[in-house]
């Protein structure tokens, strides 16, 4: 094997490196940890298990029937869709805008990012009775069909997502490959082949610096597709609530409010059980804050023009359908998530005590909480109301209540989500070390000029 | 159903998804998962379930005679339709010998069974449904009297009028049509999700046992202007539900237009609109161009390491 020497940085750098390195490098998890993981493991054993079942009996093991053959299942899919928007909003929409401010949270957005659209299209997979046939969604792919738009941009947001988040962690993963040590052997050698020979030389900073600005600005048409093209599954369909022409831009900023508060989520329990109150600091929380703010009244915004235009008109089935949201039997979930989704956010987020962490992390859950129930509000009343009655059928098909296995097999897709977070902590810094490094050594240099 | 029971059947739903968050919550907290396996069973009681049984007879284009059955039970005041029940069905006597079958019924609380074409020279039948001895419901017991009558759908057409006959008869004692007077006859025309009704209210035979019909000139047909036209009896309380249809192509042509259907987003993959498949062609040369030029850019990075 070739003997590498060690990167050799700067000694101001090398002394900022030093003390980063002590914050910020994976450690060992305490009795916490341990237990989180064991019952995340335990958790999603669990839904595997059930889900071994539905395999073997059937979608008939959920509540899923002709009336409400999407259930829990894909409104689970289009939130974790939301959720990963994530990604491009911080490291790319931010990055651009020249918001320095978000280095520390880059990671946290893409790991969310990473591991939210890898559970969306699990919990597509979840949704099919014969998840055998899965390739024949590629080998009779009909490329007018919006569910091949759909295969085709949640693949490929994956792949610029998985990139977004390796590229800029290369130099991270050299500086862990030359001072991180007693540590396994196998995780040395995941640092040594995942940092393809990196050696900070002025040119490979250069290829590094344009690779990740050319992600950057590809990953936000692909984003905006992803969720898009989503949309558009409910969208194109003629269905009362979905035939919409601005169900694109609604989902979108719904995407980036629920994807903003994962963040700040993220943020909140890093700061508080990783110690790292001087890398999430208030002000990173109070620009968060504003920014949620910003993205809650937008998504406000398309809320009123998504309902009031429908019920100033009642037009048919869509009363029918605007009714049972509004005075019917999904009213209190209704008014719920708009209020504690929404207004409630907003309002607290107006103040300058709201944007601390704990009022955002609180804040944020139930952001995170009301888009999920928002998501089930968009995907299963509407089926409920379809243009052509279906005949000669028990009426219990025409409610729909998810069942015990749907409910537990649709937490093991949060639970692996939050596993799979986990396992990232556990290996790869959360906050890049290098780069911060790096910037504190330019705000030094600025600071003496 | 009235509007209370809905409302408290979806109460009851909406206690029993909370009953089920709720057990989710009290499941991850303790780890015990074996009461969850339980939640599917239901708990029966001692006490059957008063069972409602409905049999009705059915006479299609003369060759095909059916029984179907049908289960209600009473559930929160209101009967709904049950699956899973085994009926036993006899012809004219409760006996062994005079057992038909004993089908069970489906999940919309139906059970058919085909009766055989056998040449039979009694020309009324009794015809008996019975459940006994049932774990779930009560006993019930349903019985009609059949007389088998022949219906046939003849059509005419005179100077673009278009006319169908109907005839409603009875076999006599040596085979031979005889016609039935004062028989309701309804007519329809089968669309594509439903039945089209050519008279609102039900024609009555006649002396001679026809029911004639003009079929206006206007309804649209399949591509080739065909149609089916269905001459039906319903719930006679002789006869039961006698049905004879034809396929007449007396129908205006559906005119398709090839050219802009060809392309539309529902169809084959094979029609797809070349526009689509330009457009998405791009994008992914474009996105997967960038994507290759990334790795490109890793390759270069190893290799200057």
């Amino acid at each position: 094997m070739i003997q590498r020497n060690k990167i050799q940085y700067s000694p101001e750098i090398e002394v900022d490196l030093q003390a980063l390195g002590k914050d910020l490098l994976p450690r060992r998890f305490g009795t916490l940890g341990k237990i989180w993981v064991a019952v995340l493991v335990l958790s999603s054993l669990l839904s595997l298990i059930l889900y071994i079942g539905q395999l073997r009996k059937g979608l008939i093991i959920t509540d899923l029937r002709d009336f409400t053959p999407w259930g829990i299942y894909i409104s689970n899919f289009v939130f974790f869709v939301a959720i990963s928007l994530v990604g491009s909003l911080i490291s790319a929409i931010l990055k651009l805008s020249g918001a320095g401010w978000r280095t520390p949270m880059t990671r946290i957005s893409e790991i969310i990012a990473v591991s939210a659209i890898i559970f969306a299209a699990i919990a597509i997979v979840l949704d099919m009775g014969r998840p055998d046939r899965f390739h024949h969604l590629l080998i009779y792919a009909r490329i007018q069909s919006p569910i091949t738009w759909d295969v085709i941009v949640i693949t490929t947001y994956l792949i610029i997502s998985i990139l977004l988040l390796y590229i800029p962690m290369i130099p991270d993963l050299a500086y862990m490959r030359d001072r991180y040590h007693d540590i396994p052997k196998w995780q040395h050698k995941l640092y040594r082949i995942l940092a393809i020979n990196w050696n900070n030389t002025a040119e490979q900073k250069d290829k590094l610096s344009h690779a990740i600005a050319v992600l950057s600005v590809t990953i936000i048409p692909v984003a905006f597709g992803i969720h898009t093209v989503t949309s558009w599954l409910f969208a194109t369909t003629l269905r009362p609530g979905w035939d919409s022409t601005n169900f694109g831009p609604y989902f979108v900023s719904g995407a980036f409010m629920v994807g903003a508060s994962g963040v700040i989520c993220g943020m909140a329990i890093f700061r508080k059980f990783l110690k790292m109150d001087h890398y999430f600091t208030d002000k990173h929380f109070e620009r968060m804050g504003i920014l949620l703010m910003v993205l809650s009244f937008v998504y406000l915004y398309f809320n009123v023009n998504e309902y009031f235009i429908p019920a100033y008109k009642l037009k048919g089935i869509e009363s029918q359908h605007l009714q049972e949201l509004f005075v019917g039997q999904y009213a209190p979930m209704f008014w719920s998530v708009q209020f504690f989704g929404m207004i409630v956010p907003i309002v607290v987020l107006l103040f300058k005590k709201g944007r601390k962490p704990v009022p955002m992390f609180i804040i944020s859950v139930l952001v995170i909480v009301g888009a999920w129930f928002k998501r089930f509000l968009i995907v299963v009343p509407t089926l409920n109301h379809p243009y052509i009655p279906i005949q000669r059928v028990p009426e219990s098909w025409q409610h729909y209540i998810p069942t015990f296995q749907e409910l537990y097999i649709t937490l093991g897709t949060v639970t692996g989500a939050l596993l799979l977070i986990t396992i990232f902590v556990r290996l790869f810094p959360v906050v890049p070390i290098v780069e911060t490094a790096e910037e504190l050594e330019e705000k030094k240099k600025t600071a003496n000029e | 159903m009235n509007n209370g029971s809905i409302l408290k059947n979806r109460n009851m739903r909406k206690f029993n998804f909370l009953l089920q968050v709720l057990t989710l919550i009290l499941l991850l907290l303790t780890g015990n998962h074996t009461t969850m396996m339980a939640q599917d069973s239901t708990a029966i009681g001692e006490e059957k379930i008063k069972a409602r049984i409905s049999l009705d007879y059915f006479n299609i284009n003369n060759s095909e005679q059916q029984l179907i059955v049908t289960v209600k039970t009473k559930v929160e005041d209101r009967f709904v339709n049950t699956p899973g029940i085994t009926v036993h069905l006899y012809k004219d006597l409760v006996a062994k010998e005079n057992l038909l079958a004993n089908p069970v019924t489906r999940i919309d609380g139906r059970a058919t069974f085909a009766l055989p074409n056998a040449s039979d020279t009694v020309r009324m039948h009794t015809f008996i449904a019975i459940i006994e001895n049932d774990s779930v419901v009560d006993d019930a017991e349903k019985e009609i009297t059949i007389s088998k009558a022949w219906m046939e759908l003849t059509t005419e057409e005179q100077d673009s009028v278009k006319t169908i006959k109907v005839f409603v008869g009875v076999p006599d004692a040596e085979g031979k049509l005889q016609p039935v007077p004062g028989v309701p006859v309804f007519i329809f025309i089968k669309r594509l999700f439903g039945e089209l009704p050519i008279n609102k209210d039900a024609e009555t035979t006649d002396e001679e046992g026809f029911v004639s019909l003009e079929i206006p000139a206007d309804i649209p047909g399949d591509i080739n202007g065909d149609y089916n036209i269905i001459g039906r009896v319903s719930d006679h309380e002789l006869f039961g539900n006698l049905e004879s249809s034809k396929n007449v192509s007396w129908g205006i042509p559906l005119a398709l237009n090839a050219s802009t259907q060809l392309h539309d987003l529902w169809l084959s993959s094979a029609n797809t609109s070349e526009a689509i498949l330009i457009i998405t062609l791009v994008l992914l040369f474009c996105i997967f161009g960038v994507v290759i030029y990334i790795f490109r850019q890793l390759v270069n990075i190893s290799r200057l390491g």
